[in-house]
């Protein structure tokens, strides 16, 4: 599936870069206020997902260039690995600091991106 | 390093799954998840190790204080079921890779194995209802996908009954979640057992313990909802099928058990009551379906549900000694039934195919495998030195020392009916010499690893049955320290008294909105805007 | 309120269960997206401080607060319930796709 349309394609560029600044604000804003990880993810999938819809398939996957899956994996152990480091300095598990929430929100980050993009090419190439 | 023990069993299969997914290479693929399973195996006798000595081990995750936090709690039943899981994964595991060339191994069968055990380990070690229904449902997506990952298109609808009754399931676990919360303000167990013996007599403590009995009846495979299990295990690959029909449904038992053990009041007769009912259809007609079915796997699968039956039994009478009949019950049937659907994956491998009417003269081809089945068969039906025996036996005993005769009948009506239909794989299909049989079985070559790993199995289980005595000590340990709920809600609530978070305090933010109980503010804030 | 939330999961369940008994399995997908509504409705309505036990929101100011619990549990529901379906959805199609093919 590809739009044709010029108002569509001329505008989806800067649409893109703007969804993934706001992806990277609602990702700063943490815990207190609603936003995070997942949702900040989920705003960069959608990106990717228009990217899809109006170029195509074959243009995202050359512009992006990563494997999602890999990054989904990547993720997955980076919000593990944050988890289990407590462990070997005699803390509970999932145990936090100021600032180790935010590593395992970006584990999610990238779990979310790469499961979300991962879905919505493989509907595009089996269509 | 004990402290870290509860976390480790659950965190360490997820991590290898990842690690699975990240290399290409089957080579290095495979001696990941070989190596790792071995470790869990280390890791889960460790655990048992701790037992001994600590009775409970809890990890208060990320620090946070008792009845708020997340708890893993484990105590001695959890440490049995988590080593049982370990022993049959790493079998399950070397089994799967030995089964398949390189090539033919389907990438994600293996994460997707290290998924599901992450699954039914977190639901065993887990100390409050909220993350065993995260369990269940990790355990759940993962046999999803591995149900139908390598099925035969044709078979493939054979999982939307699967599929159904799961989602009804979880919509009613999380019902029963909803109302036990209402009722004690809690979804931890050591809190709600406290609670409970505030409003002992309260009749919605009944309606929480029939929808719990239903939600994991459904999971276990009771009387009316057990349709799904013997229609879609047979279909599995040999070594996700014995995962499947050794660990699916116990968890289902145990969550029974640690829902009546553990949760609520010990006196809910009329519940006990309805299991008890339920489980005469249970028996009676898993072991008749067993006899009407035509291949191994399918016997095996009714078998299975049969032996359910006597474990809701075991439930039902709800006894000290009942329970460790349970547990010794359920370490001999995990086991068994684990090996034997490897045994039948190995047969079918050897023979082609599965249905009784093609097999024949499999007794000649291959003896080491039909000796294996038939003790393997022969303890699942319960005869004397082999370990089916001694869990049915302490069991009988006890229902006869309480005066119920009637499920002693049953138990032995159903016993001598498995036999019959375990029997009738042997001599139909192993003994007589069926012209159909494709002798040709060089494309159907097992590699003896594969054995190997089977005759692992059936000796572990032959050395419980042959010398049952420390099994079943600790086995009435456990089912003491199950009735014992004073013990464990003391352990669990010692960690009340830690600060939240446990290593430091946090900032306290002030927060820069005040929040009115009114609403009038907003209909200000509203008029102001307009 | 309570009457209202009571009647409304009633009616979401019994839809759901309608749904589920037809012989469509597009309406069968629906049934199941509707019974996860139910629930989660069923679950929002459970959240008061029973018992006299009260949320540990311990910063000043909130005076007011929310019981997290019982939104903790719908979130992860959703989540789950989001894959159950998409992964339903998945094998109806195949299903559907098998069927047309024969």
């Amino acid at each position: 599936m590809k739009i044709k349309s010029l108002i569509v394609t001329a505008t989806t560029k800067y649409i893109v870069i703007l969804l993934n600044i706001v992806a990277i604000a609602i990702f700063l804003k943490g815990h207190n206020e609603p936003g995070g990880g997942f949702i900040a993810g989920t705003i960069s999938a959608v990106s990717l997902i228009m990217l899809v819809i109006v170029y195509g398939i074959n243009y995202t996957k050359a512009l992006i260039k990563f494997n999602p899956i890999i990054l989904a994996i990547s993720g997955l152990l980076i919000a593990y690995g944050i988890c289990i480091t407590p462990l070997f300095f005699d803390l509970p598990f999932m145990f936090h600091t100021e600032w180790s929430p935010m590593v395992f929100d970006f584990g999610v980050y990238l779990v979310v991106v790469g499961v979300i993009s991962k879905i919505i090419m493989m509907i595009e190439e089996t269509k | 390093m004990i402290s870290s023990l509860p976390v480790l069993p659950v965190i360490f299969p997820m991590i290898t799954a990842a690690m699975i997914l990240l290399f290409s290479e089957v080579k290095t693929r495979r001696l990941i998840a070989s190596a790792s399973s071995v470790v869990q195996v280390a890791i889960t006798v460790m655990m048992m190790l701790a037992i001994q000595t600590h009775q409970i081990l809890i990890m208060p995750m990320g620090g946070w204080a008792a009845p708020f936090g997340i708890m893993l709690t484990v105590d001695s039943l959890s440490a049995i079921m988590v080593l049982l899981t370990s022993i049959v994964s790493v079998a399950v595991i070397h089994y799967s890779i030995t089964e398949k060339t390189e090539k033919q191994e389907h990438p994600l069968r293996l994460p997707l194995i290290f998924f599901c055990i992450a699954g039914i380990t977190l639901s065993f070690v887990t100390g409050d209802l909220f993350n065993l229904f995260v369990a269940f449902e990790i355990m759940l997506i993962a046999s999803y996908a591995l149900l139908t990952l390598e099925i035969d298109r044709k078979e493939i609808s054979h999982a939307y009954p699967y599929l159904a009754i799961n989602i009804i399931g979880s919509a009613l676990f999380l019902c029963a979640a909803g109302l036990t919360y209402s009722l004690f303000g809690s979804l931890n167990f050591a809190d709600i057992a406290i609670s409970s013996t505030l409003i002992m007599t309260d009749p919605r403590i009944v309606v929480i313990a029939v929808l719990f009995t239903l939600v994991f009846g459904m999971k276990a495979g009771f009387f009316p909802l057990y349709y799904w299990l013997p229609n879609s295990y047979p279909k599995l690959p040999a070594p996700v099928g014995a995962l499947f029909a050794a660990l699916l449904t116990k968890v289902g038992i145990y969550a029974l058990l640690r829902i009546f053990g553990t949760m609520l009041p010990h006196q809910l007769w009329g519940v006990y009551s309805i299991i008890l009912l339920l489980a005469i259809p249970t028996m009676i007609l898993g072991a008749v379906g067993a006899l009407e079915r035509q291949s191994i796997r399918e016997i095996l699968s009714f078998n299975l549900i049969s032996h359910i039956g006597i474990m809701m039994v075991a439930i039902g009478l709800f006894t000290q000694e009942s329970i460790a009949a349970l547990i010794y019950y359920i370490i001999h049937h995990v086991l068994v039934i684990a090996s034997l659907f490897l045994l039948a994956g190995l047969i079918e491998a050897r023979a082609g195919s599965g249905d009784l009417k093609k097999l024949g003269n499999i007794w000649k081809q291959s003896p080491i495998l039909s000796f294996l089945f038939l003790i393997q068969a022969l303890s699942l039906a319960g005869i004397p030195p082999l370990s089916g025996f001694w869990g049915k036996w302490m069991l009988i005993s006890e229902a006869l020392g309480i005066g119920a005769g009637v499920f002693v009948a049953i138990i032995v009506i159903t016993s001598v009916l498995s036999l019959w239909s375990l029997l009738r794989i042997i001599t139909t299909g192993f003994w007589t010499s069926s012209a159909t049989t494709t002798t040709d079985s060089s494309n159907h070559i097992i590699s003896k690893d594969m054995v190997a790993i089977t005759l692992s199995l059936v000796l572990l289980s032959l050395l419980i049955g042959l010398s049952p005595n420390s099994v079943i000590k600790t086995a009435r340990r456990t089912s003491q320290s199950l009735f014992n709920q004073f013990e464990y809600t003391k352990k669990v609530m010692e960690y009340r008294s830690i600060r939240t978070p446990h290593y430091h305090t946090p900032k306290i933010i002030e927060s820069p909105i005040q929040i009115s109980p009114e609403p009038i503010e907003i209909q200000e804030i509203e008029e102001h805007q307009g | 309120m309570h009457t209202i939330t009571a009647i409304l999961v009633g009616l979401l369940f019994g839809c759901a269960i309608y749904l589920i008994l037809q012989r469509s399995f597009i309406k069968l997908v629906f049934g199941f997206g509707l019974l996860t509504h139910a629930v989660n409705l069923f679950i929002l309505s459970m959240s008061k401080s029973p018992l006299g036990k009260s949320a540990p929101i311990i910063t000043p100011g909130n005076l007011v607060s929310v019981d997290p619990l019982p939104q903790a549990l719908i979130l992860t529901a959703i989540v789950i319930g989001f894959g159950v379906t998409a992964y339903m959805i998945t094998l109806v199609y195949r299903i559907l796709k098998d069927a047309h093919d024969q």
